[in-house]
């Protein structure tokens, strides 16, 4: 890259930041399918039914283990955004360039979205595809639902993982710091949920997956609005 | 907040402090650096050279006063002030992973229209830099040749060095000072630089400030600072050192008969006055360099803490 606008250059910095990230992201979403393919070249699994190949349906398994796997790279993404550069220290050089905090911001989360929509489009595409492929088994509404909670659940667990770093990577100088408070958290809140439904005596049949994904809603929400604040208000790099 | 007119200094600094926790790294400093000069800012170790320019570039905040980069207020619009000033620091932090030409490029992006392509190809030709080389395989010295051609390619009205030479071969600081004097020369820039080599500020500076504990001891003019700061050497008759020290004495030392003056704001009648005190067989006024001066001033000034 030789040319481009101050916007271009700051996300291709930032995208060039977390190449580790990156490679990690697709093996974490290679394996699965890696073990997938090996399972049905092996013949392991059900036999095929209603014309539908094993594959499909190791796929669109894969695809989900993929995704739950692949999302603990927001978490780094996160803790990275901001306290990677002042490891390494190359935030003062930064902080020395006229270049507003706000555009700094706005190309960290570019590039994450980036990032993550590169892991994520293959492996989404595999799901898409195998799931279109394994119609013909019959998906009972049960199982529908079980895919949307687990989404969401994916969705949500992420979200938390790279706002809960962003907030303390804009706070610290160790990104490995901020996205390992990022990883904890989501257990720390399950922990917390299942805390309170004992001693509240909450019924048998509570089911904490809506109140989870409420729960990291609100708390990504508020990490990130903190982390950006604060990273805004911040003099130093 | 940004008002500027040709008759402000290019930079300003008003009572600047700067605490850090109980420490006081600069305390209540105020100084002008008129536009077009050039001023060196000496002082030893922890003096608060660094920490003035940090505020000064608008990435530490000041406890309080201001510093302003003509007429604009560090501490309020630090990115305009980044705008029109080219900074050096003493180490360098550029992408490691980043090539030569991508750093440029990173750089003239964020500078936009104030990007001079023939000052940075001028000055790259200059330094020799190869713009395929990585910014982690460039020696020491390349590297802040780089640092000078980011600073100083989006002609800055304002140049801050900060101790830029400091583990430099005398080749690679005589190129870089080559480099900064061309530039001085060429553009008539203002420029503050920090330094421990006071050859280098006499060579490049007409003012000089010096800092001591955050203090500033002695701002002015360094060929008058230099002609008016005198080292008086007396022999006592006995050996005991009067009572009385010259006005605008800045440290003195008593080694058995010979006691040792330096006094700033030298006029022949200190001398007289010395010579009227009792017990003195004999006064010499000496000359000082830029370096004894600087010496003798901060060691007045630890001898006084001691003191105190």
């Amino acid at each position: 890259m030789t040319n481009g606008s101050a916007m271009q250059w700051l996300v291709w910095k930032d995208f060039r930041m977390n190449r580790l990230i990156v490679f990690v992201g697709l093996i974490l979403v290679a394996v699965p399918h890696t073990v997938a393919l090996y399972a049905a070249w092996r013949g392991l699994g059900p036999p095929a039914s209603e014309g539908v190949p094993p594959l499909a349906v190791f796929l669109c398994l894969s695809s989900l283990y993929g995704l739950a796997l692949s999302e603990i790279c927001l978490a780094f993404l996160g803790g990275n955004a901001i306290a990677g550069e002042r490891a390494d220290r190359s935030a003062e050089f930064l902080g020395y360039l006229p270049v507003a905090r706000g555009r700094v911001l706005a190309s960290k989360i570019l590039a994450a979205a980036g990032i993550m929509a590169l892991i994520w489009a293959p492996n989404l595409l595999i799901l898409a595809a195998s799931a279109w492929m394994v119609k013909p088994l019959g998906i009972g509404q049960r199982d529908l639902e079980f895919l949307w909670v687990a989404l969401g659940n994916v969705a949500m667990t992420g979200l938390m993982f790279f706002c809960v770093a962003w907030l303390f990577s804009s706070i610290l100088e160790s990104p490995a710091i901020a996205a390992c408070v990022g990883l904890i958290t989501p257990f720390l809140l399950l922990g917390g949920l299942y805390w309170v439904s004992y001693l509240l005596d909450f019924p048998a049949e509570f089911n904490p997956a809506p109140w989870y994904c409420g729960l990291c809603l609100v708390l990504a929400s508020l990490s990130f609005a903190a982390g950006t604040w604060y990273y805004l208000r911040r003099v130093e790099p | 907040m940004s008002t500027s007119s040709c008759c402000e200094p290019a930079i300003e600094l008003v009572g600047l402090t700067k605490r850090f926790g109980a420490t006081l790294a600069v305390d209540n400093l105020s100084l002008e650096v008129p536009r077009g000069s050039t001023l060196g800012l000496i002082g030893p170790n922890g003096a608060g050279k660094t920490t003035t320019i940090r505020i000064l570039m608008g990435v530490l905040s000041p406890t309080a006063g201001d510093a302003r980069v003509l007429g604009t207020s560090a501490v309020a619009d630090p990115t305009r002030v980044k705008q029109r000033v080219g900074y050096v620091p003493e180490v360098q932090h550029i992408y490691r992973w980043m090539r030569v030409g991508q750093v440029i490029g990173f750089c003239r992006s964020l500078y936009q229209e104030s990007w001079n392509e023939e000052t940075c190809r001028s000055v790259l030709d200059l330094f020799a830099l190869d713009p395929h080389k990585k910014v982690k395989h460039l020696s020491k010295g390349m590297l802040v040749k780089l640092s000078l051609l980011l600073a100083i390619s989006h002609d800055p009205d304002v140049l801050v060095l900060d101790e830029p030479m400091s583990g430099l071969d005398p080749i690679a600081r005589e190129e870089f000072l080559d480099g900064v004097l061309r530039t001085l020369c060429e553009r008539g820039q203002t420029v503050l630089f920090s330094t421990h080599t006071l050859d280098d500020v006499q060579r490049m500076a007409d003012t000089v400030a010096i800092l001591y504990e955050g203090r500033l001891l002695v701002h002015g003019n360094i060929e008058q600072l230099v002609a008016t700061t005198k080292r008086i050497r007396v022999v006592l008759a006995n050996g005991s050192r009067p009572d009385q020290v010259p006005a605008g004495t800045v440290w003195d030392r008593l080694d058995g008969r010979e006691w040792l003056l330096t006094v700033r704001d030298f006029a022949p009648e200190k001398a007289q006055q010395v010579r009227a005190l009792g017990g003195v067989d004999h006064v010499e006024v000496i000359d000082l360099g830029l370096e004894d001066v600087f010496k003798d001033i901060v060691k007045g000034q630890r001898l006084k803490g001691v003191v105190q």
